[in-house]
């Protein structure tokens, strides 16, 4: 089964400031058919929102970025990397692969710090950047 | 229906509490508390069983201090019956009816009673697992008889609570007589199945063709099986309604109702008695599923089963000791034949054992317990020890506080063995029972944290089931105090995990009433914690759940129609889900309840909209707006449909933003029929007006204000020495504050914007304002979509005072009109904000903006007046001047105003000054002057007010009343590339008389500050040039010359200067003026030839004067000579010259003009500055030498003194026109021609004796006679001169020829070169004599000069003397 990934990262009013659907392989995996995909349109949106608690309480006893896994719902797992900024990096995936979620991190992490040192950039505001977004997809193909 | 939520659940013994009819609600709901409170009985009290007391399973007295817990239900549904045989807990054991004898007052209450059991027998199935059933007659009045059998009566007098509680005992041990009777046919089983979920029997049993894919399919818990449909509709009223009928199930049960005849109970009618043999009949379909191998494998585990199911019995009959000892076996038994489920929920009866009797043992303070029964069930688990121990009350610390670890331990491997039932058993893991295990781990967990770590109150809190102390109904609104839950050792993170592991899609598969109830306990721990998203993601999937039930009941009720009861129930439940989407609401960060006024920072960014996910909030409104309809609440719907249109407008795309346009207003059409929506609802939370600016009135119109102080004062007290400085503050208001006028029409330009997708329509929009009346005109307009419009609103402010403009009443097509504040922008509310938290901040300069933004404050003045320009006397505002000419125009005013003027001020502006040519800085000062002097000097404009003094600043007084009409008379001077001026007069009435202090208002005006209007007369200028004044010269007039001229002169008879004045005057056209003049000064020089004086030094000063106009123009030149010592003959000092020059042609004028001195002290002086305001810039040009400086000032100040002298003025007899002859622009003087017109510093004198003097220089004497010349030197320079005079005789042959030794016709006495004595300065002279003989005839020149001792330099008199020596006759 395909791994589906859905990448958003959170600002610290809890607004999106950026977000994708990322497939891993080749193959066209999508796991909803049309019919289901209405209902769960944002239920992937809806579990990272809810594990935005979860978040915000495990950063507090882990001293790294990287938060590992920190919720479940269903088969979906959500990983979460914490930046400095409170800017909140999470992962939606249904696969177990902590080693690759976290080079993933660490690399969009490293991009997120370049649009961040844009003084165009205001902070906590979405990143419309296509550069990024390309890069992101580029990140998570290497490493997811 | 209750979940086992509890830890403690599996304990309870579920007991129905039924309605007997009629009775009140109230009434019915006061017996069920009061019944409630007797849901513990200690099974010390309960009668024993006197008749086999020794074999008698559960009503021995064997376990004295066990407790029965009952759990009083009103209502039930038979959803978790296939869970009944598994867990017994869920089963209802008694029914107890609730009769209100006050309803049977006039009936016999056997009637009741019979109907309670009637209903009881009638509807078996509806209650079948009952097996004691009990009638309480509540109230009963005195004449009542107590005679129905079977009906208990309560009275409500006396000792109540022990009549209750022994009734509650008699319950009791009937029900654990039923016990020991069900519990032997359990013992009989040959086979016991595991429980089935109904809704895949009911799944099985409608759709037979879906049977084997919906059976391996369905009880996955999986994503991609949703099943969001709606339920059938028969489960679904089944659900609903309070009393619910049982759903056809196919499953029997050995938990039947038992007959009861025998015992104590006082059921006197034989209830239908078939007591079907408990064997596991299930439906065929069931059966068929479950194969031989299956069959066997069930038979297999069956011993084990048993014990489970006894050792439940057990602990719901309270005999702790026993029940553990039957979970051990019954774990034992369970994990040789691999019965994972059995074995887990034998775990989970285990553990709830096990906290029993922790509760009882802190409860009784010593258990006797039987010591073989309860050996340790985990060799971990050191809490087990604890009843076996007798000293065990004590226990420390450590080891009571590792419950807390050891509990969620235990549930950990209870959930693994959950997870292992599906591979190895055919029939799946009910759902049910993983969620409420998970749910029991995590309530307990809360519990424990609520409380601060393990204690005996949290072991009583878990035994009664409550998460704290307060009622239930505190549950929801508690928090969680931080330092509780870190004493209590329990993570939130831990709590969450367990409750999640609740949540997930195979909660669908258990029913929907259950997966509400589970829902939303869920989201009662999670938000009890704080984990507001969490519990918000909960409850809009417990949303999701009820809506389909919500739409179906409407359906119902509306095919119902006019049942009253129904709404009114429903409107209750209403409020709850409000609540809850409320809730959903602000944990995605929806602004819900602006109305309160506890504003946190949430609520504020989430008003700025800068809160929260878009999409997902655009979700969850769209979902409440779903629900409200459903419900439906109008007001509610509004809501959240305005908030979803205001705040998400961005979001959503056009067509949805008109859908929700209309929507609104379809809303509050069908709000207001239901009465639920009042009319005042603010729609429109948008800001639609933007910015609201005062348009400038037209300048006629405009008024500026004034200080009484005067502006320059002002400017110098600043201490800035710069005129301009970058660095000082800038002015305030660079863009003057608009003033509004009393009883004047005023414009407004509004900026309005449309964020929607759609045209806004506004019926109607007018300005909105506080503070002084006034009139607004009421317009309307259409701004189009997604844009920005700018339109302009009128009105006329009726009193003077601040006007505050707050924004615009507006109203919109289709709605009721509204006011829209002008917007504030987000910047100046986040710092408000900031302020309000921290002070440092904001800077100043920041809270100035935002007052500015905050308020638009405009004054209001009084009446002002106005006036018009009638009429003037230019044609179409143009005039055409010559060059220099002066000319004046009429202007007439008219007061068409309804104030009176008082004060009118003329400011002029022309094209010369306003843009004047840019000054170089690197150009010698003299040049800056001429500049100046054009650009600042000469105005074109002047008023006649002042005479010839130049008024700009100061007014003028007058008084014009409304209607009358007023002259003015404006100078112009024509001025050279002028091409353009402005007129304005300034006007305004200052002197107002009020009433009540008329002495001051006329002395002062009235205010500090006042007003003026401006009125603007701007003229087209046209100045030629027609006259040219160039080549000039200065030439030496030298007395020799004139004493030739002299001799020609005819007339002779002029001697009188006055006289000959008066003549020319009148005779200019006989003579030639130019000779005329000279005439003059020759008779000048003649006359003072005795004096010896400066009067007789004349330069003659030449120019030419061109006419290129084309008519002729007469030319008026006048020569001021006045010596500067003799002022007070200065009229008869000037020279008037007056001559004609036709067009197109060139006169040369000369112009004898007695030469300049000055003193000293005049040319030291720096070139004066016109401009006075002008800005000191320390030269940048190289710096010269003091003696050139010196020179250059010298010919600035003569350059200035001879413009001084010499005036010219021009005529023109054809058209009228007179002006002044510019002579300045063409006058340069070079070295040479200044010191033509310098009188020398060092004068000389001479003078010979016995001669006749025939001119200044010129002498006659005899030959061959003594006589004594005497040159004086007379030394006007500052300093004293010491010097040196030399004297060289010279005959002159004539002819040019001259001999320079004339020692040979001259004698003289003494040398020839001569040391005088010191000068000393000022005037005074020094004489040298020089004794002569002339020996021949003829001419001689005398050269002398004096020479400097120090500085070398050598001055020589201009004029030579010259002697002519006659013969003496």
């Amino acid at each position: 089964m395909a791994s589906t990934y859905y990448f958003a990262i959170v600002g610290k009013n809890d607004n999106p400031l950026y977000e994708t659907e990322l497939t891993s392989s080749s193959k066209p995996a999508p796991n909803f058919d049309a019919n289901t995909k209405d209902d769960h349109r944002h239920l992937n949106q809806f579990i990272i929102h809810s594990a935005l608690d979860v978040v915000e309480e495990v950063q507090w006893n882990n001293q790294a970025l990287y938060q590992k896994v920190i919720d479940r719902f269903n088969e979906y797992y959500v990983s979460a990397f914490v930046t400095s900024g409170n800017t909140k990096l999470l992962l939606l995936h249904d696969v177990k692969s902590e080693d690759s979620i976290k080079n993933f991190f660490n690399e969009v992490h490293e991009m997120y710090i370049k649009v961040f040192m844009n003084p165009f950039y205001q902070s906590n505001s979405p990143i419309t950047s296509p550069q990024f977004d390309s890069k992101v997809k580029f990140i998570a193909r290497r490493f997811l | 229906m209750e979940l086992a939520i509890n830890i403690t659940s599996s304990c309870r013994i579920r007991v129905l509490l039924v309605p007997v009819g009629p009775i009140k609600k109230s009434t019915f709901w006061k017996h069920v508390e009061l019944v409630k409170q007797f849901a513990v009985v200690r099974l010390g009290d309960v009668t024993p069983d006197l008749k086999k007391d020794s074999t008698a399973m559960f009503s021995s007295q064997a376990f004295q201090e066990g407790q029965l817990h009952f759990q009083f239900m009103t209502s039930y549904s038979r959803d978790q019956c296939h869970l009944e045989d598994f867990q017994p807990h869920r089963r209802i054991f008694g029914v107890i009816g609730i009769m209100d004898c006050q309803e049977w007052k006039d009936r016999n209450l056997s009637e009741g009673y019979d109907h309670f059991v009637k209903n009881l027998d009638k509807v078996d199935a509806k209650y079948p697992t009952a097996v004691a059933t009990r009638c309480f007659a509540f109230d009963p009045t005195e004449n009542q008889p107590d005679d129905t059998k079977g009906l208990i009566m309560i009275p409500n007098v006396g000792n109540m609570s022990f009549y209750m509680s022994t009734m509650m005992c008699d319950f009791a041990s009937e029900l654990l007589n039923q016990f020991e009777m069900i519990a032997q046919r359990i013992e009989k089983l040959q086979t016991l199945e595991s429980p089935v979920q109904s809704s895949m029997m009911m799944d099985i049993t409608d759709n037979k063709a879906h049977n084997a894919t919906s059976m391996s399919v369905l009880p996955q818990p999986s994503v991609s099986t949703p099943d969001l449909n709606p339920p059938p509709p028969a489960n679904l009223s089944s659900s609903r309604t309070p009393s619910p009928t049982p759903i056809p199930s196919s499953s029997t049960s050995f938990l039947k109702r038992s007959n009861t005849t025998t015992a104590r109970s006082s059921t006197k009618t034989p209830i239908a008695t078939e007591i079907r043999s408990p064997t596991m009949n299930r439906s065929y379909s069931a059966s068929n599923m479950v194969g031989s191998g299956e069959l066997s494998k069930t038979k297999r585990r069956t011993p084990g089963r048993i014990q489970k199911l006894l050792a439940d019995f057990y602990l719901l009959a309270g005999r702790l000791p026993d029940a553990v000892s039957h979970y051990n076996q019954a774990i034992d038994m369970a994990k040789g034949t691999a019965d994972f489920l059995w074995l887990a929920s034998a775990m989970e009866g285990q553990i709830c054992a096990m906290l029993l009797l922790e509760y009882l043992h802190a409860d009784v303070g010593h258990i006797a317990p039987r010591g073989q029964t309860s050996p340790p069930i985990g060799s971990e688990s050191p809490s087990p020890q604890t009843p076996t121990e007798p000293t065990g009350a004590i226990s420390d610390g450590s080891a009571v506080a590792s419950s807390v670890i050891e509990i969620p331990l235990k549930y950990d491997s209870v959930m693994q063995k959950y997870a292992k039932v599906s591979s190895t058993s055919a029939f799946p893991l009910p759902t049910l029972v993983y969620v409420e295990a998970c749910l029991k781990v995590a309530r307990f967990l809360l519990t424990v944290a609520r409380n601060g770590g393990w204690n005996d109150h949290v072991v009583s809190l878990l035994v009664q089931g409550k998460l704290s102390d307060g009622t239930d109904k505190t549950e929801k609104e508690i928090g969680l105090d931080r330092q509780v839950l870190k004493q209590s050792g329990v993570t939130r993170l831990s709590i969450a995990e367990w409750t999640m592991r609740a949540a997930g899609s195979h909660i669908q598969d258990i029913p929907v009433m259950d997966q509400i109830i589970a829902t939303n306990s869920m989201v009662t721990i999670l938000s009890s914690i704080g984990f507001h998203r969490k519990a918000a993601f909960l409850m809009r999937a417990s949303v999701h759940v009820i809506l389909p039930l919500l739409i179906q009941s409407r359906a119902n009720l509306s095919t119902k129609g006019e049942d009253g009861r129904p709404i009114k129930q429903t409107g209750r439940h209403d409020k709850g889900i409000l609540a809850v989407l409320e809730q959903i609401c602000m944990a995605h960060g929806i602004e819900s309840s602006p109305e309160d006024g506890l504003i946190t920072t949430k609520t504020l960014l989430a008003q700025q909209g800068q809160y929260g996910w878009p999409e997902l909030q655009i979700e969850i409104l769209r979902e409440c707006i779903t629900v409200s309809e459903a419900l439906p609440d109008y007001s509610s719907m509004l809501k959240y449909t305005t908030i979803l249109l205001r705040k998400m407008y961005k979001h959503i795309s056009k067509e949805e933003q008109i859908r929700l346009a209309s929507t609104i207003q379809r809303i509050v059409v069908a709000g207001k029929k239901a009465g639920q929506v009042d009319s005042s609802v603010n729609y429109w939370g948008i800001d639609l007006v933007k910015s609201v600016e005062v348009v400038k009135p037209i300048p006629r119109k405009a008024v500026s204000p004034h200080t009484i102080k005067t502006e320059v004062v002002a400017s110098v007290s600043d201490g800035d020495p710069f005129i301009y400085n970058p660095f000082s503050n800038k002015k305030v208001s660079d863009t003057r504050q608009v003033v509004l006028i009393t009883n004047e029409f005023t414009e407004f330009k509004v900026v309005l914007t449309n964020p929607f997708g759609f045209d806004l329509e506004l019926q109607s929009i007018s300005l909105s304002t506080s503070g002084s009346t006034f009139e607004p005109t009421i317009a309307s307009t259409t701004i189009p979509a997604n844009a920005s419009l700018t339109i302009r609103l009128t009105g006329t402010p009726k009193q003077s005072g601040p006007l505050i403009i707050r924004g615009c009443h507006i109203k919109i097509a289709g709605f009721t009109e509204q006011e829209f504040l002008i917007g504030k922008n987000f910047n100046s509310l986040e710092q408000e904000s900031m302020r309000s938290g921290s002070k440092t901040a904001s800077g100043t300069k920041d809270s100035k903006d935002d007052e500015q933004a905050s308020e638009y404050v405009l004054n209001v003045i009084p009446e002002q007046p106005l006036l018009k320009i009638r009429e003037t006397s230019l044609l179409h505002g143009a005039l055409m001047l010559f060059e220099g000419e002066h000319s004046q125009i009429d202007i007439e005013l008219e007061n068409i105003g309804n104030t009176p003027v008082d004060f009118v001020s003329l400011t002029f502006s022309d094209s010369t000054t306003t843009n004047p040519l840019p000054i170089n800085p690197e150009l010698p000062t003299e040049e800056v002057y001429e500049v100046e002097l054009f650009t600042k000097g000469t105005p074109v404009f002047s008023w006649e007010g002042f005479g010839k003094e130049v008024a700009k600043a100061s007014g003028k007084k007058i008084n014009l009343p409304p209607g009358e009409k007023w002259n003015l008379q404006v100078n112009v001077f024509g001025k050279r590339t002028c091409n353009s001026g402005t007129i304005q007069i300034d006007y305004g009435y200052l002197y107002r008389i009020t009433s009540s202090d008329k002495t001051e208002s006329s002395e002062q005006p009235s205010d500090a500050v006042f007003y003026t209007r401006q009125l603007y007369l701007p003229l087209l200028i046209t100045v030629s040039q027609h006259l040219e004044s160039s080549n000039w010269d200065i030439l030496y007039l030298r007395p020799q010359a004139t004493v030739s001229q002299l001799a020609i002169k005819p007339s002779q008879e002029s001697e009188n200067i006055k006289a000959s004045h008066q003549v020319l005057k009148h005779a200019t056209d006989v003579l030639n003026p130019a000779e005329q003049l000279l005439h003059l000064v020759h008779d000048d020089i003649a006359s003072t030839e005795a004096n010896g004086d400066e009067k007789h030094d004349y330069c003659l000063v030449v120019l030419d004067v061109r006419n290129i106009w084309t008519t002729p123009f007469d030319i008026t030149f006048s020569i001021d000579n006045a010596t500067g010592a003799d002022n007070e003959i200065i009229d008869n000092q000037i020279i008037y010259y007056p001559f004609t020059i036709p067009p197109v042609s060139t006169s040369r004028i000369t112009l004898p003009v007695r030469r300049i001195r000055l003193p000293p002290s005049h040319l030291i002086q720096p070139v004066p500055s016109v401009d006075p305001s002008k800005q000191f810039v320390v030269s940048q040009a190289p710096k010269v030498a003091p003696e050139q400086e010196k020179a250059r000032l010298k010919m600035f100040w003569y350059r200035e003194e001879l413009l001084k002298r010499l005036n010219a003025s021009w005529k023109c007899c054809s058209t009228g026109r007179d002006g002044h002859l510019q002579l300045r622009s063409s006058l340069r003087l070079t070295p040479l021609q200044l010191s033509v017109l310098q009188k020398s510093d060092i004068e000389f004198l001479v003078n010979v004796e016995n001669s006749k003097r025939v001119g200044l220089r010129s002498f006659q004497v005899a030959s061959n006679q003594f006589v004594d010349m005497t040159i004086s030197i007379r030394n006007r320079r500052a300093h004293n001169l010491k010097a040196i005079l030399r004297i060289q005789p010279v005959q002159d042959h004539g002819n040019t020829l001259k001999e320079n030794d004339a020692s040979n016709s001259i004698l003289w006495q003494g040398l020839l070169h001569v040391i005088l004595p010191e000068i000393p300065s000022e005037e005074e002279s020094a004489k040298h004599k020089l004794p002569l003989c002339f020996l021949s005839r003829g001419r001689y020149n005398f050269l002398y000069h004096v020479e400097d001792v120090f500085t070398r330099e050598i001055i020589f008199d201009h004029e030579r003397t010259v002697i002519d020596v006659i013969d003496t006759v």
